[in-house]
């Protein structure tokens, strides 16, 4: 078998760049169909420019008088997130409980609730305002890698002890700069290894549109709910992800539907990584229903350097068009355009 | 770095403090009365300080290192629980990681008095 190097990709891809390029970005791929973040920006099918994020009541307050000038106006264009479990001090929370959290604290402390308002929002047939609310949470949060950490946590601990020590002994400045930095470095790494989790994850997530048409309260109606449950089972020996993702979006205005299932495995190596991909769409009507299908195959051969290509078949479109062929290099220099070849 | 000086009034019983950390964050605390080191570490629970009567006039010194290893909440809250004495009571002491910032140190200062 030839060994596909990234100059004959590059080659490639200048001979036939510009086939099929503008296709793939109708795409809808399994992530974009994963728990958003903030689901009432996806319902409201707008990407704020600007989203406040408020982490105290005091900032709360602020930020809901500042936009709605003294409450005296209701906030035009407007997006907010807010967890609210974090909006108050919980002194017996501990790092252990944190970690380790069961079903009730897991849905406290990661739920977040959006609220957003647009005038521009596709949902809108005429003039005047949508307005949104959305929540999302962690059903499961699966779990951090154990041993690092423990090992990191020990770290951790040790270096706090001794500047505990220094404190007491009133020890040299420099002596408590070094161990401050010490624990800078080692905090910094336990929050990125926080953040990593493995095991069993479950992200739910739901949000619902209202249209008020020329802004007449009378006029509101809901115009878009949906509902989205993201599940992901990690491994890290093996290296292997299985996710399974689905998303309803009821549409009233447009009468229809929506409902998507779909599911991958990635199995990763040595900087090989393969996965394969499912999605399946049902509607309401016979129209509605289609899948897409694609293996995926990514070489990493250095840091910031990929070679990636997908075969599979897309959902059905007017076109006829479902074939999904595309190769992609990676050099690091920045993003290289993806080479597509479509029947 | 965040203090709080206050007394807390003895009875002859054996007098002993918890030390939790909350909000998620991981913190390491010392104990100490006088210059005498009783605990340093993440789990101070119905430590044993000693008995009230020997230990008037004596200063309990706590000194607790926090960092933030939970970042959902810029806040870190400790609480203080001073066992055995005239009236069991709780202290908490609450600061915000400053921008940049991980870590902050909480001392508190316990004049035993009769």
């Amino acid at each position: 078998m030839n060994r596909l190097t990234p100059a004959t990709v590059l080659m490639l891809v200048a001979a036939l760049a510009g086939r099929g390029l503008a296709a793939q970005t109708t795409q809808t791929n399994l992530d974009e169909l994963r728990t958003p973040a903030s689901p009432v920006f996806v319902l409201l099918g707008v990407a704020p420019s600007a989203v406040e994020r408020p982490s105290t009541p005091k900032a709360l307050a602020a930020t809901l008088l500042a936009a709605s000038g003294d409450l005296q106006v209701f906030p035009k264009n407007y997006a907010i997130e807010v967890a609210p479990y974090w909006l108050s001090s919980h002194p017996g929370l501990t790092y252990e409980q944190f970690h380790d959290p069961g079903l009730w604290q897991s849905l406290k402390q990661t739920l977040s609730v959006s609220l957003a308002t647009s005038r521009s929002s596709p949902v809108l047939s005429d003039s005047g305002t949508a307005v949104g609310l959305g929540a999302r949470t962690f059903v499961s949060s699966g779990y951090t890698d154990r041993k690092a950490l423990n090992a990191l946590t020990a770290q951790l601990d040790t270096v706090q002890q001794a500047q505990n020590l220094a404190l007491l002994n009133h020890a040299p400045t420099a002596v408590r700069d070094s161990l401050a930095m010490r624990n800078d470095r080692l905090t910094r790494q336990l929050q990125a290894l926080v953040q990593d989790r493995l095991g069993y994850i479950v992200e739910a997530a739901a949000g619902l549109i209202a249209a008020y048409p020329l802004d007449a309260f009378a006029n509101g109606r809901v115009s878009r709910t949906g509902v989205w449950l993201t599940q992901t089972y990690r491994l890290r020996h093996p290296q292997a992800d299985v996710l399974v993702v689905s998303r309803f979006i009821h549409d009233v205005s447009a009468a229809r539907n929506l409902y998507d299932l779909g599911g991958r495995l990635v199995y990763s190596n040595r900087g090989l990584s393969i996965s394969g991909e499912y999605v399946g769409r049902f509607g309401s009507s016979q129209a509605d229903k289609t899948h897409r299908a694609t293996g995926n195959l990514e070489y990493r051969w250095a840091e910031g350097k990929y070679i990636t290509a997908t075969f599979g078949r897309n959902f059905d479109e007017a076109t006829g068009r479902t074939l999904i062929a595309l190769i992609g290099v990676d050099l690091g220099f920045g993003k290289v355009p993806i080479l597509s070849l479509k029947q | 770095m965040k203090t709080l000086h206050t007394n807390y009034k003895l009875d002859s019983g054996d007098i002993t403090l918890t030390v939790v950390v909350g909000n998620g964050q991981r913190g390491n605390t010392l104990v100490a009365v006088g210059s005498a080191v009783l605990a340093n570490g993440p789990n101070i629970s119905n430590l044993r300080i000693g008995k009230g009567s020997d230990l008037v006039g004596s200063t309990l010194s706590v000194i607790s290192t926090v960092s933030q290893v939970n970042t959902s909440t810029p806040d870190a809250v400790i609480t203080y629980q001073p066992r055995g004495g005239a009236e069991d009571r709780d202290y908490q002491l609450d600061d915000d990681f400053a921008d940049g910032e991980v870590q902050i140190q909480f001392v508190a200062t316990f004049d035993l008095t009769e």
